[in-house]
């Protein structure tokens, strides 16, 4: 076997492989047109270097030409797939420079065609030997072909269409690119040019295009070893990041989604399928997911998506799921839309989170507060029984004085009948009295005593400040609670000690309620003062109370509210005194009112 | 039960409460009772005419000064009266002190006429017998503020037991000075023998001189 024929096959060889590597990429991935582009032009350059060696080998001058006019379409196709692949590669490239190069590259394949015997010559009169690498090779004689100026034409316009696209692409940033890809591409021009022109002085047997491709396929090859070494990077940190991603969804028990809406199909990772009971490898579609969602929700959550993809909003969802277990989970869901070039909604991709748990938490301080109004409600009349006692025995004990006073004024012979009916009067109002008396405690009605325990108080401020946290919130108050740690245990009964705080909490936020910012804030402090007992101070920067009436605010039924029953501070103070405390409220110099009470620290009590 | 009277005796009424306050006025006026009402604590002590005597009925639970400190404070005046306590609901604890500091009684507001005008009547009669004690007291104290410097001298040695020489020798002065003076501090003092005087003394609340006094 000859050299040139191994190189050539070489060359050849090298062509064809490429080809196949960038075709079998474009047939993986149909969107990948660069590697299509590549595989033809590559290909092409395979076919050329084999025409060429065909051509060395021609023995007549009409079988040499007859060669070299298919040389000249699969150059006319190396040519104008490079183009097309130098603006698909660089992304640059002037279009009109390209359609150019394109027509005139295809316009060469007439007179190739029609004129005899191909675009380079004119005629080829006869085959001259040529040694090459020891080797002899035909080599043609003849007149060059007035068309060949074409083919000048388009190799110009290419050199001058690659070196724009080259720089473009340097300027861009995409120097390594722009470098290699045209710096090859144009010493493969002029080379296979120059060739060209030694061809038809008959210094060269053959243009040797496929030794000037071989250029650009080293260019390719070393971009594509460098894509390769760039695609590792790409693979180990996506692989890095998915790990990270796994791990934070794992710890956030996080469920990932996503929506592929033409193909109508839900893809999701195992802890989101797991949770609404989907199998690894089972197809779910929009609707099937729809039908684990709670009944009730259904429609809500189907809106939710809807609008998002209508208003391009992101989408945002608590919905209940009916679980594989028959169990129901909360669910909350969040999602962006991803729109394809056109504007059109392709995907919705998102994560869900159970907040089953949050939920619960929820509902069970809703219900815990629910409860603790309701206890309040009726132990409220169980401290209510000294209240009430005093409050009805005022008009009773009037009413029975009004009646001794009639027997007295009847015993006389002439009763005074003014001040007999004067007195049935206030028997009336005084009745009027104690019947309003009960009427305001008569939903009150429950009996509840006291049970004394050892609390730490610390614990049960922070759980009563849990308490109204949602109701400070939604008053966009705040709620500072300052209490040392070091606060010794107290001696109580702990409800009635929450309600105690939950009024005054309540009464301040109540105070604050429409005043500006920085008067929205309520504090909690508790400490142990020098005589050992313990004092609580709610205080709050609302408008204190008003002047004169401090005193009377723990009454039963003294009020600034509205709405309020007047019982709050009464019972408040029913209880503080039941545990052997005082309560009294003071106005602040600066404004504001502060609530303090005592209690007694429970190793105090126990040995007094 | 059937009151007898006094035509001096005033019953104070002090409570917040103005209806209770004008039925029990109502009550002790055609019971036959001098009544005066009072609408806090701090009003009675304001304006209760000095030296008037009587009683005081009070609400135990009243804003600002409260019946309990009412009481205490009426107690440590000049011009003390005695104190029956109305509430509207009475727990021991606070009726047990309210006695303790010399509440004649103390009854729920719903207590039957005849259990209050007692309570009343036993609070008049000793305001009555106290103001006698304390007129009493008075006039003797003011026999005793006639003495001179001296007599007071000589009266606290006599009271002590001593005899005149041994006064005398105390004193520095003449046997027949302490004899002159004896016998001026016991006509001033409107007593004829030193068991009369002795007894006088205790009465008006005077030294009897246990600690001997200058004695060296």
């Amino acid at each position: 076997m000859s050299w040139i024929t191994v190189v050539w096959s070489m060359i050849t060889a090298v062509c064809l492989s490429f080809a196949a590597v960038h075709l079998l990429v474009w047939l993986r991935s149909r969107d990948a047109r660069t590697n299509l582009l590549f595989a033809i032009s590559a290909g092409a350059a395979g076919v050329l270097t084999i025409l060429e060696l065909v051509a060395f080998r021609a023995a007549t001058p009409a079988a040499y030409g007859e060669t070299l006019r298919w040389m000249h379409v699969a150059v006319a196709i190396v040519v104008i797939a490079l183009v097309w692949f130098v603006r698909s590669y660089l992304r640059e490239g002037r279009i009109w420079l390209a359609w150019t190069i394109t027509g005139l590259r295809a316009l060469v394949l007439v007179p190739n065609f029609i004129a005899y015997p191909n675009a380079t010559f004119g005629e080829i009169t006869s085959i001259a030997s040529f040694r090459l690498v020891g080797e002899t090779v035909s080599v043609p004689v003849g007149e060059p072909n007035p068309w060949r100026v074409l083919i000048h034409a388009s190799v110009l316009l290419l050199l001058i269409y690659v070196v724009d696209a080259a720089v473009r692409a340097w300027r861009q940033g995409d120097r390594r690119r722009g470098l290699a890809i045209g710096g090859a591409i144009v010493a493969a021009a002029i080379m296979s040019a120059v060739n060209s022109q030694l061809m038809v002085r008959g210094l060269l047997p053959g243009p040797l295009t496929g030794l000037a491709f071989l250029l650009i396929v080293i260019a390719m090859g070393s971009e594509l070893s460098l894509d390769l070494i760039h695609a590792r990077e790409l693979a180990r940190s996506l692989r890095e990041s998915q790990q990270r991603v796994e791990l934070a969804t794992r710890a956030a028990d996080l469920g990932l989604w996503e929506w592929d809406i033409e193909r109508d199909e839900v893809w999701a990772n195992e802890g989101a399928r797991a949770r609404v009971g989907f199998g690894l490898s089972e197809r779910v579609t929009f609707d099937r997911y729809l039908q684990r969602v709670h009944h009730d929700d259904r429609e809500a959550t189907r809106e939710a998506v809807l609008c998002a993809l209508r208003e391009g909003a992101d989408f945002k969802a608590e919905y209940r799921i009916s679980g594989p277990d028959g169990g129901t989970r909360w669910v909350a869901a969040q999602g962006m839309v991803l729109r394809d070039a056109g504007g059109k909604a392709v995907r919705l991709r998102g994560v869900a989170m159970d907040v089953t748990a949050r939920k619960r938490d929820e509902a069970e301080l809703q219900r815990q507060r629910a409860g603790l109004a309701q206890l309040q409600r009726a132990s409220a009349v169980g401290q209510l029984s000294v209240v009430l006692a005093h409050e009805l025995n005022q008009p009773l004990g009037a009413i029975l004085r009004y009646a001794e006073t009639a027997e007295l004024l009847l015993q006389k012979e002439a009763p005074d009948l003014e001040k007999l009916r004067a007195i049935v009067a206030y028997i009336r109002s005084d009745d009027q009295r104690a019947a309003e008396v009960i009427d305001r405690v008569r939903a009150l009605l429950q009996r509840r005593s006291l049970q004394f325990e050892t609390i730490d108080l610390r614990g049960l401020i922070a759980q009563v400040a849990g308490l109204v946290q949602a109701e400070v919130q939604a008053r966009e108050a705040t709620l500072d609670v300052s209490v040392p740690g070091e606060l010794p245990e107290i001696h109580g009964d702990r409800v009635h000690l929450q309600q105690v705080l939950l009024n005054l909490l309540l009464n301040s936020l109540e105070a604050v309620q429409g005043l500006s910012e920085e008067r929205r804030g309520l504090t909690v402090e508790a400490w142990q003062r020098g005589d050992g007992k313990i004092e609580v101070a709610v205080h709050d920067r609302g408008p204190g109370f008003p002047a004169g009436q401090i005193s009377s605010f723990f009454d039963p039924f003294v009020t600034t509210k509205v709405d309020g029953t007047g019982l709050g501070l009464a019972i408040s103070k029913t209880i503080v005194e039941a545990h052997g405390g005082h309560i009294w409220a003071e106005n602040d110099p600066h404004g504001g009112a502060t609530v303090r009470f005592t209690l007694e620290a429970a190793h105090d009590r126990g040995t007094a | 039960m059937s009151p007898a009277p006094r035509s001096q005796a005033t019953v104070f009424v002090v409570d917040d409460d103005a209806s209770y306050a004008r039925s029990l006025e109502g009550m002790l006026c055609a019971s036959g009772y001098e009544v005066k009402c009072f609408t806090s604590a701090a009003d009675f002590l304001a304006r209760r005419p000095a030296g008037a005597a009587g009683c005081v009925v009070m609400d135990l639970q009243m804003p600002g000064m409260d019946g309990m400190a009412l009481q205490q404070a009426l107690a440590q005046s000049g011009d003390p009266l005695p104190v029956v306590f109305l509430t509207g609901h009475g727990d021991i604890p606070t009726s047990v002190t309210a006695i303790r500091r010399g509440a004649e009684d103390f009854l729920t507001k719903t207590a039957p006429r005849d259990q209050l005008l007692g309570a009343i009547e036993r609070a008049l009669a000793r305001d009555a017998h106290e103001r006698r004690a304390r007129a009493h007291r008075r006039g003797l104290q003011a026999r005793f503020s006639g003495l001179t410097p001296r007599d007071r001298e000589v009266l606290a040695h006599v009271l002590r037991g001593r005899l005149n020489k041994q006064i005398a020798a105390d004193l520095g002065i003449s046997e027949r000075s302490v004899k002159r003076h004896r016998t001026s501090l016991m006509a001033k003092l409107r007593v004829e023998s030193v068991a009369e005087l002795t007894r006088l003394a205790v009465e008006a609340g005077i030294d009897t001189g246990d600690h001997p006094a200058g004695s060296s």
